[in-house]
Parts: C-alpha cells; structure tokens; sequence
C-alpha cells in the first residue's frame, strides 16, 4: 500500500491558486483511475480534476470551497502497491527541511537556507493577481496627460492580467479615439503652443516668471472673487488748493513730495478702522477681520512688471509718515531693492491708474483681501455747487469689492465715508498747519 | 579588427597597460610560471620579468595588504583572486584599509583586483559565486564586470589606470565560450556607462555579465513570437549608469532584472530600488527579478542547472512581465 498526493494541477500561466468548488468522491470511496475526483475553479475556467490512478481516498485536507496554491497537496489516494501503470507513485512531501545537519537538535529550526516563493523562477506565477480595477502609475500618467477621465478609462477594453487595462491598450486607444472627443485642453484652446508653433504670426516673447506670476494671480483672483465696481466723484479742489500753496514747504520739511495717493492712504487708512469687513480677509471658508490696517500699493515697474508694496500700520502713521513710507517703497520698488517684508501682510490695496490719466477702471481684487480701491487722475470739470455751475478738481474713486463678502450698500457705505473724509481734509489732517 | 575569446581580450588589455604603464604589477596564486588557473597570464612573467609578474604564497590577506601599500607608494598592482569567491578572505583589507584610504589621508589607492567569478561550470559551492553585491556595498570601491570582449579589454585597460581602487569581475564561463571581433586598438572608455545591446520596446532587461548572453538569448526567442524586448548591460555596477537605467524604463514602461547571484540584498535589489524611487510613475508593470535562489551553489550539474539562471527562465518571467 503507498500514498501519494493530489495536487492543484496547474491551470494556466498566470494562475497562482485554485478553489476547490466539489468533491466527488469521499474519504474512503474507490476511484478508478480517470474518474473525475474533484472539480476546480480559477478566475479563468473551471476543470474537472481526474484521478491519475485506480486507488481510495485516503484523506481530503482542502474542502470544498477552500483555496489551494497550485501544486499544494489538496488529498491523498491510496494505492495498492504497483500502481497503475503511467502514475508514478510518489511519497507526498514532507515538510522542507532540505538538510537536517546532526548536530541540530530535534524541532530546531536550522536554516540552511530559505527559498521564498517564485525563487526557481519555475515559471510560477510571482507577480500579484490583478483585477480590472488596478491601473498602473504609468497608465495612471498616460490618462492623465490626455485628460481621460477615470470613467473613460474604466470603458476600455484591457488585455492585461484581470482584464487590466495596460499601456498598451491606452495607446492603442488614444490612437483610436473618435476626433469628437477630443481632450479638455484642445477643446478649451488651453493647449500650450511651442515657439515653433507660433513664431510666423510674429515676435515670441516668452512670459518672464514674475509675468506669469502676475497672470495667474489675476485669473485665480478673477475666478476666486465676485467683484463688483463702484464709483464716487469726489471734489479735491481744496486738496489740489491745498497742495498747490504748501507742496514747496512740505517737500522742505518732509523730504518728499505730497502726493494724491498719500493723502488716499491716508483717508483709506482711517476709514478702514470703521469697515472691518472691508479690511479682511477670505480663508477657506472664513472670514478673517484683520487687526491691522496695511495698504498695498500697485506699483508699476520699467520692465513692465507690476509689485504691491504695503505700508504697514497706515491707520497709525500721520500723513507725512505715509508719505515718506510710500517714497521710500516706491524707490525700493524701482531700484529692485524691495524686501519680502515689504510686500508681505497687506490688507487692502489701492491702485493710482490715474497717474497715467484714467478717470476710472475695474481693478481687480489683491487675493485674499476682498476689496480695492482705484484712483483716477484728479481732473477739472463743471459741477454744480450750491445750484451754480463751477469748475471743480475732481477725483473718480473706482472701489472694486468681493460680492462674496460684501454687500453693495455696504461698499456704498464705505465708499461714501471715502468721499465724505476726502472732501472735509483739512491742513492739519495733512500736517500743514504749521509750515 | 580581430576576432577574440573574452579571455584573450582581457589578457591583452592587461598586457597592453603594463607595455604602457612600467608602474603596473601583477600578482597572486600560481599566475607566474603557471601563467593562473584559468592561463590569464601565460607568457607574462617571461615577457615582462619575475619583478613584474609573480607568485604569492595562499593568502588573499597578504595579497591584499601588499597591494594597498604598493600602490599608496607609487605601483599600480593588478592581483589576482584565483576565485572571486576567496575574495572574501580578504575583504578588511578592500573594506577598512583600501576603500577608506583615500577619504582618510588624501592618497588614493590605484589597485585593481581581478575576480573570476560565475557558475555554470560544475565548480561548486567555492568556485562558482557571484559576490559582486558585497563589493559593491563596499564604499570607496569600484566595481566593473564586462560580458564582451571588446568591453572586457577596454574596461580593463581603463581599470588598471583608475585611481581607485576597482574590483575587476571576470565571468569565468565567458573566458572561453563568447568571441566578437573587436578593434585592433584599445579604445578609451568611461567607467560607468551602461549599454542597450538589443533594442526594444516590450520590456527590459537590467543584466550583467553572463546573464546578458542568457537574457539575449530569451529576448530572441520572444522576437520570433512577435516581442521585441531590450537587454541592457550595466557593464559597470559601481558606479553604475542610473540615467540609462531610468532611460530604458521610459522606453519600455516594463522592467526584468537578471543576474546570476543570490537574490536577497542582490544587485537586483539596487536597480529595483533605483527603478522604484526614479521611475515609478514610469511603470506598467511591477519590477521583476529573475536571480540564483539564497541557498550555496550546487555541486551536482542537475542542480547547479536548476540553481542559475538561464535564458528558459529569463523567457518565462519575461512573457509574465509582458503579459501583465
């Protein structure tokens, strides 16, 4: 009498394990040699698993609905001792201990080395089973170039492992795919053009890194606001008054020039005090009130570039002090000696488009403050005063606010404390009074 | 051009740099009269003098130490190890006295060790290992191992005039079994630079040595199936050529690594790591390894058959690798 082992028999390249789905014969039952012994189930097929030899069941160590590694020993068969002739009996394996040296002692583990699984490169399957869902990183990249969308993916037919959809098949796809489908970036005119592409139409010039800079603030400001723009004339004619007789003395005493866009920080920087909401700031989904009152400044370059400079604390700094802060920034700004601090920690910007003759714009917000305030050029025009025609100085303020957080009477509001603070300045606002 | 065994193109890089370079020595076990084991260097102590070429008693310490003061003082030993598998007698002297040497006093050490190496030929557990992973873990070391003629002698040539100092890995069985017709004159060569010896674009193949002979010869079979799969070879294994390496990946999305030494903490391992930290948005398929299993190289030709790897072997993991 010998015992020899069944095995899961071996179902395809790429198959590492079987389920066993029925037995057909029990412990103890005859078989015949062929007989169908039990029946097996991979991700692939199903087979019926034959007896190699006429014997009985001696033992069964994988039920039915248990999973086997191919080659594992499912259950034993009994054999008279000169089997059927084609089957060799063999003794099922006993536990791999290859070589027991004599000095070890029973039940100690001597390695005399280790084999993992797959070592033989036997042609056993080594890489892990896939299922249809599992894309791989360059599949995953390939998809993601191309703008198909994980849906899209999920529809192509894929010849890998599990049905998997391979690089291969991608390709093969992308080739394929109907003209009407054409990716995101193509259909969006987004698809970034080479030098090449474009020099006939004329000088390419390449957007320099803070020019891009600026581009993507500006279109992330513009899809992250609602802005909304408002305008107020206000009447500077004593301002321009005003300046006109002291600019000499203040320039004297100061060591700068008094400017329009001072004497608005200036006003800006007390009205804001009154406004918080004004002087804020959106931050995932808060609303910060800021404690200080720092007003940026747009600050045009040579080079064409654009920076925002701030000055810090404008709500606490007199009038000259914002004046001289602001000549020192812009001279900075100018001569590229800027520091970070310097255009750090603003709250609110303000912008003088007027120096170059605008009456009024749409500027657009400085993320993520939520609102900006941009002055024309001071210009003279007729205006009715006291029921009389005269001509006044007049500055357009063009006051650009986040709908988001800000609601239009509010920006009225504050708009119209501009004005009326504006238009009420007097020489000791402006540190006139005594020169 | 000249057709030329491996062997024969190595020795003749050896014989060229001593022509060249009076600085340069050789010495180890039986290479004098006897001209080596493997006859590397028949006729050399007659041709270049008994100061030149000569026997050393059975120590690979001794050979080592002697060598790192020869060439801290002026020489540019070459030694031999009969079998790189002895080199591990020696390894305090290429870890802890050649491989720091310069780091610690500025002096470099321009030694090189040739190591035949490799199995296949019934030689055994002592006779037959592949230890280039231990050398190459080494720092300050060098590790060169060519799979053609024409590589062997220039890497040999440019080895010997290296610096630092260079394990020089000779694969025993392809002293006698691989030919190519190589220049007449000796080419100057980079150390480091890998090589596509097969294009395609399925799959790769990262090999060295007699594993790159194996791997052409399973990428060929599958070419007749319709899959065209590049084998590259490293040629250098310290430093080794990671641009290249990351290069085949984008070409192909599919890597083998194939070598012909233990698996655990292989070289394989390296360029697995390599290919994952470089690479992985690269990748279409997991990395896989077709290496010798952990155990002692057997002595039996049935098991040292089944111990090494072989191009049977290189085509199964392949056709997995392109089927996944």
């Amino acid at each position: 009498m010998k015992t020899i082992p069944i095995l899961m028999p071996q179902m395809g390249q790429s198959v590492a394990e079987g389920t066993i789905t029925k037995w057909c014969k029990q412990v103890g039952d005859a078989v015949a040699a062929d007989e169908v012994l039990m029946e097996v189930e991979s991700d692939k097929i199903t087979v019926e698993v034959e007896s190699p030899v006429a014997g009985r069941l001696a033992a069964i160590m994988k039920g039915e609905g248990a999973r086997a590694k191919i080659g594992e020993v499912v259950a034993t068969l009994e054999v008279e001792g000169g089997a059927a002739a084609g089957a060799e009996p063999v003794e099922p394996p006993k536990e791999t201990r290859a070589n027991q040296p004599h000095a070890a002692s029973r039940g100690e583990q001597v390695m005399v080395s280790v084999i993992n699984e797959g070592d033989d490169n036997g042609g056993g399957p080594r890489l892990p089973e896939l299922t249809r869902d599992w894309l791989s990183p360059f599949v995953l990249r390939l998809a993601m170039i191309n703008n198909i969308s994980l849906k899209e993916l999920q529809e192509i037919r894929g010849s890998g492992q599990g049905g998997r959809v391979t690089k291969n098949d991608l390709l093969q796809y992308l080739a394929q795919r109907p003209v009407g489908a054409t990716n995101l970036a193509q259909a969006t005119g987004k698809q970034k053009p080479t030098p090449r592409d474009i020099e006939h139409l004329g000088q390419v010039v390449p957007m320099t890194s803070i020019r891009r800079t600026i581009a993507d603030h500006m279109v992330q400001s513009i899809h992250t606001s609602a802005h909304v723009t408002m305008v107020h004339a206000v009447d500077v004619t004593h301002i321009v008054a005003l300046r006109e007789r002291m600019k000499a003395a203040f320039e004297k005493r100061y060591g700068v020039k008094m400017t329009y866009t001072a004497v608005m920080i200036y006003v800006t920087s007390r009205v804001l005090r009154d406004f918080p909401t004004v002087n804020a700031s959106v931050l995932g989904d808060n609303l910060v009130l800021r404690k200080d009152v720092n007003i940026g400044c747009a600050v045009a370059l040579q080079d064409e570039s654009l920076v925002v400079p701030v000055v810090k604390n404008a709500d606490k700094l007199s009038f000259p002090e914002i004046a001289q802060e602001l000549d020192r920034l812009i001279r900075a700004a100018r001569s590229k000696q800027l520091t970070r601090a310097d255009v750090e920690g603003g709250t609110f910007s303000m912008s003088n488009f007027g120096a170059f003759g605008s009456l009024l714009g749409t500027p657009i917000i400085y993320q993520p403050q939520v609102a900006i305030l941009g002055m024309g050029a001071v210009f003279e025009a007729p205006a009715v005063v006291n029921h009389k025609v005269e001509v006044r100085s007049q500055l357009y303020l063009s006051f650009s606010f986040d709908h988001r957080v800000i609601d239009g009477a509010m920006g009225g509001r504050f708009l119209n404390a501009i004005q009326t603070r504006t238009e009420s300045l007097e020489e000791k606002d402006l540190g006139c009074e005594k020169l | 051009m000249l057709e030329m065994t491996y062997l024969e193109a190595i020795r003749q890089g050896l014989r060229a740099v001593m022509k060249a370079h009076p600085e340069v020595v050789l010495y180890g076990e039986d290479i004098g009269q006897f001209g080596g084991a493997f006859k590397m260097t028949l006729g050399f102590q007659e041709e270049f003098g008994e100061d030149r070429c000569f026997d050393t008693p059975i120590s690979e310490s001794a050979i080592f130490g002697t060598a790192i003061g020869m060439a801290t003082q002026g020489l540019k030993p070459v030694v031999e190890l009969q079998f790189a598998d002895f080199g591990t007698n020696s390894l305090h002297h290429l870890l802890n006295n050649a491989g720091t040497h310069y780091y610690r006093t500025g002096f470099p050490v321009p030694m090189t060790v040739r190591a035949p190496c490799g199995g296949g030929l019934g030689g055994g557990p002592f006779h037959s290992e592949e230890l280039e992973a231990i050398f190459c873990h080494m720092p300050g070391l060098k590790v060169v191992y060519p799979a053609f003629p024409s590589d062997a002698r220039n890497l040999m040539y440019a080895s010997v005039l290296d610096p630092n100092p260079v394990i020089f890995l000779e694969n025993k069985l392809l002293y006698r079994h691989v030919k190519e017709l190589v220049p007449n004159e000796i080419e100057p060569v980079r150390i480091g630079a890998a090589r596509i010896v097969r294009p395609g674009q399925e799959a790769v193949v990262l090999t060295y040595g007699a594993m790159v002979h194996e791997s052409i010869r399973a990428a060929t079979r599958l070419a007749a199936q319709g899959y065209e799969v590049m084998v590259v070879d490293m040629r250098t294994l310290k430093p080794y050529d990671e641009d290249a390496v990351i290069a085949a990946v984008a070409a192909t999305n599919r890597v083998l690594v194939v070598h012909e030494g233990w698996r655990t903490c292989g070289f394989g391992a390296e360029l697995s790591a390599l290919v994952a930290e470089r690479a992985f948005h690269l990748l279409d398929a997991p990395v896989m390894r077709v290496t010798a299993p952990d155990i002692p190289v057997p002595f039996a030709p049935e098991l040292e058959a089944a111990y090494r790897p072989n191009a049977d072997k290189i085509e199964r993991a392949l056709v997995e690798l392109i089927e996944y």
